[in-house]
């Protein structure tokens, strides 16, 4: 089990964003976490994260249906910064379209997929184990 | 006796120069022979230049000439010599056929005369010439010319009770070459009827008027042939009254019957043009309108006179005139002889008319264009209704690709919600497990659950029917089939289900493999949960294939389904038809999805308490 500073949380409802964060916090293998509320909320902090020079997230969990930004947007935008810092991506969706699924293929994530509900053995066993 | 004639006589017997210019000049042969000694016969000059010989080579013996008689022809002139010897009444005169020297046929009318002793007996005989080689041929240049035409002659003599038919006239009638026809028989041959009638009244009219004929009637022949015939007859008047008749008779049978047909054709013709449901119309090589029928005055709303007037461009929708034109075209030169399609006319008020038209030509013998015949069917009323119809189409298109995208929003964002309350109470339960002591809290976690459960059933439901055609392809079914009954074998074994797959290795399905995998595994599934208890059970699975599709059968013994009462719901969401406790009624549900989504369909036969076979069709082609 890999242990992680900081997490990224982009997800718009504030439900997902209170179990997820629970679920990290439980799993006792993330030291703190980042809340943004949507793709462009979370392209501009992790823009401004660069700027400064300070550390990026290892770890980003993503969901696709948003407003303002989508998952999509956010990582079409995201693939455009260049970052030397090693993170993982996972999307995490209530959809479980193979339509989708075959979209995060062209972004190079497609094993990184998780159907909601989270729990914390579905963390544990896709993002600690991976 | 003349005296010149007597003074003739005279000079004959005494001047030899005048018998010399006779013989001579007048006869184109002459021959006198002995026949006290048969073999000596004198031939003068003009004999043998009539045949083409030196008359100074030609020796004076009856074999010189014999020699060279057509054989056939110099036995009917020894058969009249004999006749001539023993009755000088029998005239010595027959045509017969010489060989000329060059090898030609010379044809020459030979006449002769026996010249006898005190005592009657023949001692010589004097023979003359005359060559009709000429009217011979003429006489066969005739012959062939009538029979060509099938032209015959015919002779009736009222006075001497006599007919006479020429050969051709025989071959009309069908009867043999001796035949010999009568007044009464001459007549007989006529159709009873009309054309004996008439032609009895002709006959009498020629006779007693002189009135001369030619009429067409109907005979009927020795062999029982109807046939047209045109018979043309001149009367002859001799001594102040008419008694003969002479005329001929042509066999127009195969022209008369194709005028017939040919009249019939065009009444038929007529008849249909005019009287048509139809539009018809005949336009010329430039598409002005020579005929048209009312119909399609009705149709285009202009009369007859003043179509006539105007070529079909001027009332074409521009549109559509230039494939009009060019299949017209098409026609003139002759890369088609016919085409169809549908364009549009202005009625005469303006309004657009939709016809279908179909447009065939007719040629001359030199298969130039004679005029064109057009077939014209108003179809605004069904072109009205496709173009409704299209926008109904389109409208439903639209709003059922917007119920496919509502159904997913929906099923995405309540599995959100549904997945946020099932996680929420996960993280309560495992914080606060006394709460679930609570009864209203334990309810609230099976609600949750059943929801969950409910929008992921959705979503399936959801996903099936957003498939795409182009991902399915051919599919061996067999291996498939083998897979899910190993899968669930053991099921199988303690429920004594005994599951048979009788398809075949190289039988192939249209479809993707989850969903076959999914298909086949219901029907399975269904076989041991409706199993009979009262028996040992088994399930069968069979196909049958034609050129369109392909079914494969699963028949059990199990419980069976009462039709009667369920057979409209047996496919709905969450309708369970037994006591079950398994059955929650959406196995059939999603199975029908899936297979609606390859493009096939589920049949059911079913009896309680005997069995049941769903019948799963998959079409053979993917469109």
């Amino acid at each position: 089990m890999k242990k992680i500073n900081l997490a990224c949380i982009i997800e718009d409802d504030p439900t997902h964003v209170y179990i997820t964060k629970r679920f990290l916090n439980l799993s006792g293998l993330v030291e703190s976490v980042l809340i943004c509320s949507n793709g462009k909320d979370a392209f501009d902090k992790l823009k401004s994260i660069i700027v400064n020079g300070e550390k990026l997230p290892e770890l980003i969990l993503l969901d696709l249906n948003m407003p303002i930004w989508d998952g999509w947007q956010f990582l079409d935008a995201f693939k455009t910064i260049p970052v030397e810092q090693k993170l993982e991506i996972f999307i995490v969706t209530s959809s479980d379209s193979e339509a989708d699924k075959r979209r995060a293929e062209e972004y190079n994530i497609n094993s990184n997929y998780i159907v909601k509900p989270i729990t914390l053995e579905k963390l544990k066993e896709t993002v600690f184990e991976a | 006796m003349n005296y010149l004639q007597k003074e003739l006589y005279d000079l004959v017997k005494s001047d030899d120069t005048i018998f010399e210019f006779i013989q001579s000049n007048s006869l184109d042969g002459m021959w006198f022979w002995d026949l006290e000694n048969p073999e000596n016969e004198w031939m003068n000059e003009r004999f043998w230049e009539t045949l083409g010989y030196n008359p100074e080579n030609m020796p004076h013996k009856a074999s010189a000439r014999q020699n060279i008689i057509n054989q056939d022809d110099l036995k009917l002139a020894v058969a009249n010599f004999q006749k001539h010897l023993s009755d000088p009444n029998h005239p010595y005169d027959q045509v017969v056929r010489y060989t000329h020297k060059t090898g030609k046929i010379v044809w020459i009318r030979c006449k002769g005369l026996a010249i006898r002793n005190k005592k009657g007996e023949p001692i010589r005989m004097l023979g003359s010439h005359i060559e009709v080689t000429n009217l011979k041929e003429q006489e066969r240049f005739l012959h062939r010319c009538n029979q060509e035409a099938h032209i015959g002659f015919w002779e009736m003599d009222v006075t001497n009770k006599t007919v006479i038919w020429s050969g051709t006239t025989k071959t009309i009638h069908e009867v043999d070459e001796d035949y010999e026809p009568s007044l009464d028989t001459g007549i007989n041959f006529y159709k009873k009827g009309y054309s004996r009638d008439r032609i009895t009244e002709l006959v009498l009219l020629a006779l007693n008027d002189g009135k001369g004929f030619t009429e067409e009637l109907q005979i009927v022949t020795k062999l029982n042939h109807t046939k047209w015939v045109k018979v043309i007859g001149i009367p002859e008047k001799n001594n102040g009254s008419f008694q003969r008749i002479y005329g001929t008779i042509q066999d127009i049978d195969l022209l008369k019957t194709n005028q017939i047909k040919l009249k019939q054709s065009e009444q038929a013709f007529r008849g249909s043009f005019e009287n048509a449901a139809i539009g018809m119309a005949i336009l010329d090589k430039d598409g002005k309108w020579l005929k048209v029928n009312q119909t399609l005055c009705d149709i285009i709303g202009y009369t007859a006179l003043e179509l006539h007037k105007l070529s079909f461009q001027d009332i074409t929708h521009p549109d559509d005139l230039d494939l009009d034109l060019y299949l017209l075209k098409e026609i003139i030169t002759g890369k088609r002889d016919h085409y169809k399609m549908d364009k549009r006319y202005f009625h005469k008020d303006g309004h657009i008319v939709y016809i279908h038209l179909a447009v065939s030509v007719v040629r001359d013998i030199n298969d130039d264009v004679l005029h064109f015949v057009s077939q014209i069917v108003d179809i605004t009323l069904i072109k009205e209704q496709e173009i409704r119809m299209e926008k109904i189409i389109s409208i439903t298109k639209d709003q059922n690709e917007r119920l496919k995208n509502f159904a997913h929003i929906v099923s995405h964002n309540l599995r959100s919600h549904s997945g946020g309350i099932s996680a929420l109470l996960g993280i309560l339960k495992s914080e606060l497990p006394e709460l679930f002591n609570n009864e209203m809290v334990q309810l609230l976690e099976t609600s949750s659950q059943n929801l969950e459960e409910t929008i992921s059933d959705l979503s399936e439901i959801v996903q099936i029917n957003m498939l795409s055609k182009e991902t399915l392809t051919n599919i061996p079914i067999k291996p498939i089939i083998d897979q899910q009954i190993e899968s669930i074998l053991p099921l199988a074994e303690m429920n004594r289900v005994k599951i048979k797959n009788n398809i075949p290795d190289n039988l192939e399905v249209i479809g993707i493999k989850a969903y076959l995998d999914s298909i086949v595994l219901n029907f399975i599934t269904n076989a041991i949960k409706y199993r009979s208890k009262d028996r040992d059970s088994y399930l069968d699975i069979n196909y049958k294939k034609n050129t369109t599709s392909t079914s494969i059968e699963f028949t059990d013994n199990g419980l069976g389904i009462n039709l009667d009462l369920h057979k409209n719901k047996l496919f709905g969401m969450y309708k369970t038809f037994h006591r079950n406790e398994d059955s929650k009624g959406i196995g059939l549900f999603i199975t029908k999805n899936q297979v609606e989504a390859l493009g096939g369909k589920i049949e059911v036969e079913s009896t309680e308490n005997i069995g049941t076979t769903f019948k799963v069709n998959f079409r053979n082609e993917k469109n």
